[in-house]
């Protein structure tokens, strides 16, 4: 088996796997960091095999090449855009942490309690806090617990 | 010292990316936990791609005399593992820190944030990158 045909193979699977999660990400973000490491790669790559690290087997690969680095070698970059931002969102969405990056907000309907139940409060609270204050003020002091708590 | 050269790179790499993690909280200082089995699971997915690289003969080990010796395994330097964890770290912060500017700035035009508007696009988008 070829370099080629290898990374052809894992880069199918490990979409394929990632797809479900993946189609939910905005897209924009992942282009942007799939350049940020193709370029890495195009400069790091050549000049790792420049400096001896690895070597490759010429029957091996295509032999085609992008400065210094083998066309092949760029899978590496970018299976790690598709999978590191899938993981990321898959073991927020497992442990039940969540923050601004991950998952649309306004991607689908609200079949997906876990993210979405977290992401409410943290960007509600501050007006939530703020009506509190006032419905506390407006009644009185003398309003009983029953009535100022679950507010 | 020559043979510490490609680990210290890695590692003087890894710290830089550390310092911008900490400046905009992106993973670790962020959510510690979620980041380091990011990378963990990365960092072991790309060793098992690695193995299968070595097993089929595409790729060996250099002679260079910037890496340690020390091996994983046959023909895999202990180095490859620190490069893979650096690549894994470098998609982390960089889709962390773009995926937040997307999302600041949907936050601020108001129609974007319509489910009917937005989710048509990113899905086509989607499907290209």
């Amino acid at each position: 088996m070829t370099n080629a045909v290898l990374d052809l193979l894992v880069l199918a699977v490990l979409t394929g796997a990632c797809w479900p999660v993946l189609r939910r990400l905005r897209a924009r973000p992942l282009a942007a960091t799939a350049l940020v490491l193709v370029v890495l790669t195009l400069v790091f790559d050549t000049l790792m095999i420049r400096a001896g690290l690895y070597v490759y087997d010429p029957a091996k690969i295509l032999g085609i090449y992008l400065w210094g680095a083998p066309l092949e070698d760029f899978a590496y970059p970018l299976a790690a855009v598709v999978g590191v931002p899938v993981a990321w969102t898959v073991l927020g969405r497992r442990t039940g942490l969540r923050d601004d990056a991950g998952l649309r907000d306004d991607a689908g309907p609200r079949d997906d309690a876990g993210p979405r139940d977290d992401a409410g409060p943290r960007y509600d609270a501050g007006l939530r806090d703020d009506a509190g204050l006032r419905d506390e003020a407006d009644p009185g002091a003398g309003s009983s617990d029953l009535a100022g708590g679950p507010a | 010292m020559t043979r510490f050269a490609y680990l210290g790179a890695l590692l003087l790499s890894l710290g830089g990316l550390a310092l911008i993690d900490r400046r905009w909280r992106l993973a670790f200082w962020a959510q510690p936990r979620r980041a380091a089995l990011t990378i963990g699971a990365g960092v072991l997915a790309f060793l098992a791609w690695d193995l299968a690289g070595l097993a089929l003969g595409i790729f060996a080990r250099g002679d260079s005399p910037h890496m340690t010796g020390v091996l994983l395994a046959p023909e895999l330097p202990l180095e490859e593992a620190f490069f893979l964890a650096l690549l894994c770290y470098s998609a982390l912060l960089a889709w962390r820190g773009f995926d937040r500017r997307a999302a600041r700035s949907e936050a601020t035009r108001p129609e974007a944030s319509r489910p009917g508007r937005d989710e048509g696009p990113a899905v086509d988008d989607g499907s290209g990158g």
